[in-house]
């Protein structure tokens, strides 16, 4: 496990963001570089101000980032860095934000999703005659904010992505999406709550699908705030064909992580189904609106056994 | 920055030692108290240390209140 660190001092007219103290660069690729680490600074700077600021240098002149080198936040080279934007970018912005939640609570949101799932596969398409390579970018559910839920599906704090519609996926590659859909309870519960991850159930229809991916949250959830609970974990589960029961990747292949692997081969029949994190609530879940409950069990965002977490006791 | 003599390339990466940004042509050098030589990008960074430790005491000051 990893830390990041973050020290806010905001004086006079600067923003100093200090990561003295976290963890030493990893063996792995999921070191930022300084420009990473400065960048999601900056975006956690701009989600807790005023939106209308205009994103030029003066608007970052005042930030002024301390990112040691030989850290997860400043890999010194030749330290593997690949992951370091899609994956450690949004923790860095997140533990930035939840560090000024202390300060100005009525400005930031409770964690979201913080990955971009990285699903990365390839293979030979048959009825195509012809190589295909996808790198599959999904979304996750934010995090809670003051005064309204988290938004559910977006791509991650540093992502400008939208989903690929399911049939311009099937179109393009061997798989047949089976299900697709926001995941029921994966929304921390709060006051308000947070957003929802999805779950994408796919079926491959070729001989052999190659697969690896990068992503996180399967172990440590997206936090809540000021009472708010977390958001769900994500996962990567395997069906093989024949089988009946869903594996994660390690208990499938045998592989050390299930969040982080390369090159699984995925045989015709087999199963894959992609679970993205939600994000975490605000505010104590009890004090929920309860027409907001109402209407969040009503289109199946939470089911009747999570309600009990805000108070909710009806049939 | 170290910079090869044709300037083709990186012979060796240098970063400040305090904010961790590359350090090219504007750079301080200054002896610490053991008498190594230590990188800075610019007065700022020198100065940071010495400030941060102030900021930390007014906040323990300030938390104690």
């Amino acid at each position: 496990m990893f830390a990041i660190q973050a020290t806010v001092f905001v004086e006079d007219d600067e923003v100093v963001v200090d990561f003295n103290g976290s963890s030493p660069q990893a063996k792995g690729p999921i070191n930022a570089t300084y420009g990473v680490a400065v960048s999601a600074v900056y975006n956690a700077l701009l989600h807790v101000t005023d939106p209308e600021i205009p994103r030029n240098s003066g608007c970052f002149r005042p930030i002024k980032v301390i990112a040691p080198g030989g850290t997860v936040v400043n890999v010194d080279y030749p330290g593997a860095e690949v992951g370091g934007n899609t994956e450690t970018h949004p923790r860095i912005a997140l533990t930035v934000i939840g560090a000024f939640s202390q300060a100005i609570p009525e400005k930031v949101m409770a964690c979201e999703g913080g990955t971009h799932i990285n699903f990365v596969f390839g293979g030979y398409h048959e009825e195509y005659d012809e190589y295909f390579a996808c790198y599959d970018l999904e979304s996750v559910g934010w995090g809670a904010r003051p005064y309204a839920d988290g938004n559910n599906m977006c791509d991650s704090i540093n992502g400008n992505c939208r989903s690929t519609p399911v049939e311009v996926f099937e179109t393009r590659f061997p798989w047949l999406i089976e299900a697709f859909a926001l995941k029921q309870d994966s929304g921390g519960a709060g006051a308000f709550r947070g957003g929802l991850g999805a779950e994408k159930t796919m079926r491959c229809l070729a001989e052999l699908i190659t697969v690896s991916q990068m992503t996180d949250r399967h172990r440590i959830a997206p936090w809540g705030l000021f009472g708010g609970k977390e958001g769900g974990l994500g996962a990567t589960l395997i069906l093989k064909n024949g089988e009946t029961k869903w594996q994660t990747v390690s208990e499938a292949y045998g592989r050390i992580s299930s969040s982080k692997y390369s090159n699984v081969e995925i045989r015709k029949g087999d199963r894959v189904k992609l679970v993205t994190p939600g994000g975490g609530g605000y505010g104590d879940p009890k004090t929920r609106d309860l027409f907001a409950l109402e209407e969040d069990l009503l289109d199946g965002f939470i089911s009747a056994e999570a309600a009990k977490a805000y108070g909710w006791n009806h049939s | 920055m170290k910079f090869s003599s044709n300037g083709f390339y990186v012979e060796k990466y240098e970063k400040c030692s305090i904010c961790g940004k590359l350090v090219y042509a504007d750079r301080i050098e200054k002896l610490d108290d053991s008498g190594k030589t230590v990188l800075y990008c610019s007065d700022w960074c020198v100065e940071w240390p010495a400030k941060k430790a102030e900021l930390l005491k007014q906040r323990e000051k300030f938390a104690s209140l």
